[in-house]
């Protein structure tokens, strides 16, 4: 114990406990999933998503879907993470620069 | 306890200021109050406060007035600065041995002891008619003399505190000071910028928030979304040293900070520099004694310096926006562990930031500024406004890349007092000059095709011209900084074209 104590002081923090959330189960096989590739909108990201998706359907027989947040600069609307989630098996996010 | 006429026992004990200081000496020349003390102990400081009354009339008798501390140096001394005192202290460690010899139970318990180390009076606790008697019996040693007075106010009586040598090892252990820098502690919990910071006690959030409610809540703080209740603004702000006058102005800075169109969220998270700076304006800059003039925005004013810290650390503690993890800025700048500054509204010739932004002439108003570091610009060549402003604008052509027209961000520009004396001297309008330097930063599309570029540049032909903002609205006029020397500078922004951050304005309130 310090001798101040933890309850002398104020915590700038919110120490509310965040239940973590379980991962999602892991898929045991690629071939005929639906994958999405959420671009950020970042500039030349499309380069790194055509490859991206070139790579997953030539080698996995994956059914890739596009997606797109509105802007980098915000996190994506809750619609558009319920679309995504909804309709994909598994999502890469992709930043890009 | 030693009783009147018993022998007080000999010690040597290290001095709080160095040195080592026995009994014997003590009294070698006259009578010593010897008092037992323990910081923790709220009776302890009040007598030692109380007692300093005594000290001088002491020395004039040839007496002496010596505490004995159960406490570290470091805190004997902090104690002496806290109740403005001046005796001499000593410290005893554990297992305080001379406390237990002279049969101390609680603190403070006070002896006076005599030439012959005989025990003239003894006394526990705060009671103050029997210190008077001690006062007065140690006055008559030298008739004429002055006679130390004890304050009346109350209380007459107070008991003490358990004196650390009745405790057993493991509690002493655990209140002993010795070892604990309270400073590093807070580096270990991880409550700094990197900077030592003012420990947020109770008492101090206590007084920031000033009878404000503490649970009042601001909701919460992005990118990490912990809640912002006023409480935790204040220990911000008690962490980042304010003062509880700067408490209005952090509380409309926070309130700025987390309108959703000033993007804390993002700007946080980006890999970008710019960070947020607080622009002061109003009657409140010199209420709380900021600086607007020399070297108004590189800190060395405890107001300036510490409101800008306090939302820094609000967005980086509660809001866990701090490097490495939610904060991911690639190079960072010195700005984003304070970036504040007043308005110099007395040297400006136009009206303020605020009241440019809508708010009535005597408001004070906080105006929150998604920000790179500042890039000054001299010019101490130019008289006329054009020449002025072509140089002023040559410096802000280059925010976020020298190649991305338009930037299509609000960009602030600081005007030195000497600069905007010129420019208003010949007739020049705030929204004069942000339309000179609209046009003046003008650029041929055909410059702009190599490095970063804006996404214009690809579908229009070479010579078609590009502006760096994409109206006068863009350009944000404020006066600060001292009045000699031909300086300005422009405070580059973050991202443009609606993505980035729009500058938000709040005014003091009077219920937060």
């Amino acid at each position: 114990m310090s001798p101040m104590g933890t309850d002398d002081l104020v915590s700038p923090f919110d120490d509310a406990v965040v239940e973590p959330r379980p991962l999602a189960r892991r898929l045991s096989t690629l071939a005929g999933k639906r994958v999405t590739l959420l671009s950020i909108s970042k500039p030349k990201s499309a380069e790194y998503l055509n490859e991206m998706e070139r790579l997953l359907v030539s080698r996995y027989d994956v059914i890739v879907t596009r997606a797109f947040k509105p802007t980098f600069t915000k996190p994506a609307p809750r619609d558009l993470i319920d679309q995504v989630a909804g309709a994909s098996d598994a999502v890469i996010e992709a930043l890009a620069d | 306890m030693l009783g009147i006429g018993e022998r007080a026992p000999d010690f040597l004990l290290e001095g709080a200021h160095g040195g080592l200081v026995s009994l014997v000496e003590l009294t070698r020349g006259g009578p010593a109050l010897v008092v037992f003390v323990a910081e923790e102990c709220p009776t302890s400081r009040m007598t030692l406060e109380r007692l300093e009354a005594l000290r001088e009339p002491f020395a004039a008798a040839g007496a002496t007035l010596v505490a004995v501390h159960q406490d570290s140096a470091e805190t004997a001394a902090q104690t002496m600065r806290r109740c403005g005192a001046a005796y001499l202290a000593l410290v005893e460690p554990a297992p305080f041995r001379t406390a237990e010899a002279y049969g101390v139970r609680t603190v403070p318990t006070a002896f006076l002891v005599d030439e012959h180390a005989s025990v003239v009076a003894s006394i526990e606790g705060w009671s103050r008619d029997e210190l008077q008697v001690v006062a007065e019996t140690v006055a008559r040693r030298k008739p004429g003399g002055p006679i130390g007075r004890l304050s009346a106010e109350p209380p007459a009586i107070k008991p003490g505190c358990g004196s650390k040598n009745t405790l057993d090892a493991a509690t002493v252990a655990a209140m002993s000071v010795a070892d604990f820098d309270e400073l590093e502690d807070l580096f270990e919990r991880g409550w700094t910028d990197g900077l030592p910071v003012v420990p947020p006690t109770r008492e101090r959030v206590r007084r920031m928030l000033d009878g404000r409610s503490p649970q009042r809540s601001f909701g919460p703080v992005p990118p990490g979304m912990g809640e912002l209740t006023l409480e935790r603004l204040a220990a911000c702000a008690v962490l980042a040293g304010c003062k509880p006058e700067y408490f209005p102005v952090v509380t409309a800075a926070a309130e700025a900070t987390l309108e959703p169109a000033f993007n804390v969220h993002g700007m946080t998270n980006t890999t970008h520099t710019a960070g947020p700076v607080v622009i002061v304006s109003g009657p409140i800059r010199e209420q709380i004694g900021m600086n607007s003039g020399i070297n108004a925005m590189g800190g060395w004013n405890r107001a300036n310096a510490t409101i800008g810290r306090a939302i820094r650390l609000m967005v980086g503690l509660t809001g866990r926006g701090a490097p490495p993890d939610l904060d991911r800025s690639t190079l960072g700048q010195p700005g984003k562990i304070s970036f504040c500054f007043a308005e110099n509204e007395e040297a400006s010739p136009w009206e303020s930031l605020a009241v440019s932004r809508g708010f009535a002439p005597g408001e004070s108003v906080v105006t929150l500024y998604c920000g790179d570091a500042p890039f000054s610009v001299s010019d101490h060549y130019s008289r006329e406004p054009d020449d002025i402003l072509y140089t002023i604008a040559m410096a802000g052509a280059a925010v976020f890349s020298p190649t991305m027209f338009p930037i299509a961000a609000e960009t602030v520009f600081v005007i030195g007092p000497e600069h905007a004396r010129s420019l208003a001297g010949a007739g020049w309008k705030k929204r004069d000059v942000a339309e000179r330097i609209v046009e003046v930063t003008k650029r041929q599309v055909g410059d702009m095709k190599r490095g970063e570029r804006g996404p214009f540049v690809a579908g229009l032909p070479d010579d078609a011209w590009l502006p760096k903002w994409m109206s006068p609205d863009e350009v944000v006029i404020v006066v600060s900084g001292g009045h000699a020397g031909r300086f300005s500078a422009v405070l580059p922004p973050w991202v443009g074209y609606g993505l980035g951050s729009k500058m938000v304005s709040k005014r003091l309130r009077e219920d937060l």
